[in-house]
């Protein structure tokens, strides 16, 4: 079956190179590899994480080349289509290029569609198909990454919800509704690279698997200072006020009522680190924010203050861009005389490390803290530095997760010893805890040295998390 | 709102700063915001990723030793999804550049839709710049120059062919844009005209400031 598809795929390919002799063609790749090679530039400005990925990336730029072996070679393909079975987007190659495979696709999801049925998961040898029909956009992922299918289905969720953001599900549905035909990647277009971004992301930041968000650490004081800046002076249509240092939170305005979801900020921090379009000027741009409200547009002013820090003000009003940005600069202003924007950046610089902790043995955590929905890992060091490690790393995480999550049979507490390392994973009512040993470590030591670990959490508890945020 | 003049206090100088907001449009990937990253920071990106939304950045220009003209400049996302949001940004607009790329034609084409549009719906006192983008392609031109400035000349705009890249002709679009602003008019006569224009009365203008106002 394996074989088949790749068959398929390279069948659907090849036809493709016939279309993509055109001029219009050759550029719409063009800008594809454009936009996969900019995405990478991005990514590679990311402290920590920067080698590893720009690595990937830039092999996954020359890989885009319409042959047919290297794209099929892809671990992980998503797919985008109308239900009508027109391409929207793709994570490899370009979409015009997939037309007849996705013809095979929307031929599958009618087969069973014709009995009241809908197809949600099949295995083939080493690949997982996972598809999620969201009417009128159907979503793919053709995996051999040994993801699980709730993980990909979730991914698949988040690509939709950045479809969302961009549109809303009101012009979504419309669109199709007058026009079942409609091409949609006309008015998505200049959005390809949060989608793009997105899909790199699942996999190295566990934030998506986790449904929480990261913290950036710094001292309680340092982030009541930032909080009470953005306290003062608020202007009367403002929704919600953040500040975000290289994709962590530093710090959350909102209202009393509505507190933001995780998915929602996920998009946001998506669209910060995604492109680089919002690093040089003040941004004003309509934005749906699909779990608060999925079918109106808020309107997101976008500035960056800092090397790596941005606010981001979300308002009601589309009329209310001068007045954010005057307040900006009252922010700014008072953030800077104080000398709270530099330790900022200080802190944003200097995150912490595994070693610090003085904990031997111990290579690496996560730690989510169910009530805040937030999660602290420390920065990878070696070996996960080098990108095979640590894609291991991501998967091992992955892999106790699902199992901690298990719809049939969750577990609360998971131990693997492998060759390269073990991990405990342990669920309790109010935290998450996914802990990495030297894979010499006797089982014993694992369990005193994590809850030596949760010790340490706890004394640090109010640097790790956004323990009470602003409200108004 | 429209053109804001400035007395500008200090001993040094005793020129005037006027103020007008600048709206560019065209076409996606034609390069609006490369030239203006080109005019505002004098830099280029070989690959700069789309506009989401619009873009505002200020840039000032001396024009002689007593006149200073400061440009608040809304670089407007040409993408087709954007296209109801354009009146927000051109309604206060005291001028505009409208962009096309030498190498497709059809943007010359989608940029005439534009300066139409701007041409009945923005202030009738509008300056209008078209600017033939990417003049340093010149072995792939789709566009002839004598055929844009033609069109140009019967449709009374500010021509130029530039280039982000190189800088061609960046400055000179600009500071002849400046040049062309009724100065001394300006600022008493549009401020009542923009008033009868904004019935609706959705601008995105900043509130007026009393120490810069001109009224």
């Amino acid at each position: 079956m394996t074989d088949q598809q790749e068959q398929e795929l390279s069948t659907s390919l090849d036809s493709s190179s016939s279309i993509g002799s055109s001029l219009s063609e050759n550029n719409k790749m063009y800008n594809k590899l454009k936009r996969q090679g900019s995405r990478s530039s991005v990514l590679a400005t990311r402290p920590g994480r920067s080698q590893s990925i720009s690595k990937d990336s830039q092999k996954q730029v020359m890989n885009e080349d319409p042959d047919t072996k290297t794209w099929s070679r892809h671990k992980k393909h998503f797919f985008i289509l109308s239900s009508a079975g027109k391409p929207i987007w793709t994570r490899y190659g370009d979409e015009a290029g997939i037309s007849s495979l996705m013809g095979v696709i929307q031929a599958i999801i009618s087969f069973f569609q014709a009995d009241d049925d809908s197809v949600k998961c099949m295995n083939a040898g080493h690949h997982k198909f996972v598809f999620q029909l969201k009417d009128p956009l159907y979503l793919v992922a053709v995996a051999k990454t040994g993801e699980s299918e709730a993980h990909l289905r979730d991914q698949l969720l988040y690509l939709h919800s950045q479809i969302l953001s961009v549109l809303t599900s009101l012009q979504l549905t419309k669109i199709f509704e007058q026009r079942i035909n409609f091409d949609l990647r006309r008015l998505l277009s200049g959005t390809e690279v949060f989608l793009d971004s997105l899909s790199t992301l699942f996999n190295n930041d566990h934030g998506f698997m986790l449904g929480a968000l990261q913290c950036l650490r710094v001292s309680k004081t340092l982030r009541d200072q930032i909080g009470n800046a953005l306290a003062d002076g608020r202007p009367k249509d403002l929704l919600y006020a953040i500040i975000v240092s290289n994709g962590k939170l530093v710090t959350l305005l909102r209202p009393r009522k509505h507190s933001l979801h995780p998915s929602d900020l996920h998009l946001l921090f998506n669209m910060l680190t995604g492109s680089t379009t919002f690093r040089t000027a003040e941004s004003w741009t309509p934005l749906c924010l699909p779990k608060l409200n999925s079918k109106g547009f808020l309107h997101a002013y976008i500035c960056y203050i800092e090397r790596d820090t941005a606010v981001v003000m979300i308002s009601t009003n589309k009329d209310s861009f001068f007045e954010l940005s005057d307040w900006k600069k009252q922010i700014v202003e008072t953030l800077t005389s104080s000398g709270a924007l530099l330790k900022l950046q200080q802190a944003a610089d200097e995150s912490y490390s595994a070693s610090d902790i003085g904990i031997p043995a111990l290579r690496h955590f996560i730690y989510k803290s169910k009530m805040h929905i937030q999660f602290t890992c420390p920065e990878l060091e070696a070996p996960y530095t080098n990108p095979v490690n640590r894609r291991r790393l991501h998967r091992l995480y992955q892999r106790s997760h699902d199992r901690l999550h298990s719809k049939t049979r969750p577990l609360k507490l998971y131990y693997l010893a492998g060759e390269h390392e073990s991990i405990l994973g342990w669920i309790t009512s109010s935290f998450e805890l996914y802990v990495v040993f030297n894979a010499t470590v006797p089982k014993s030591t694992v369990i005193t040295s994590s809850n030596h670990l949760l010790r340490w959490i706890k004394k640090h508890e109010d640097m790790l998390f956004i323990l009470n945020s602003p409200v108004f | 709102m429209a053109a804001r003049q400035q007395q500008q206090q200090g001993a040094s100088t005793q020129g005037k700063t006027y103020q007008f907001k600048l709206v560019l449009l065209g076409e996606s990937a034609v390069g609006k915001s490369s030239l203006v990253m080109r005019f505002v920071k004098d830099h280029f990106d070989e690959y700069r990723e789309s506009t989401i939304g619009a873009a505002f950045l200020a840039q000032t220009i001396s024009l002689d030793d007593n006149t200073t003209v400061k440009f608040e400049i809304w670089d407007t996302a040409g993408q087709e999804r954007y296209k109801s949001l354009a009146p927000m940004y051109y309604r206060n607009a005291n001028c505009a550049v409208v962009v096309y790329d030498i190498t497709q034609s059809a943007s010359l084409e989608k940029a005439k839709a534009w300066v139409n549009e701007l041409q009945r719906q923005a202030d009738p006192n509008i300056v209008i710049a078209l600017a033939g983008n990417k003049s340093d392609l010149d072995s792939r031109r789709a566009v002839e120059t004598e055929t844009a400035q033609a069109y140009a000349d019967e449709a009374g705009l500010l021509f130029f062919e530039t280039s982000a890249k190189t800088a061609h002709n960046v400055t000179q679009l600009f500071t002849s844009i400046a040049k062309r602003m009724p100065l001394d008019q300006l600022a008493d006569q549009s401020r009542n005209k923009n008033k009868g224009l904004n019935p609706r009365g959705v601008d995105l203008s900043r509130p007026t400031n009393p120490n810069n106002c001109a009224c």
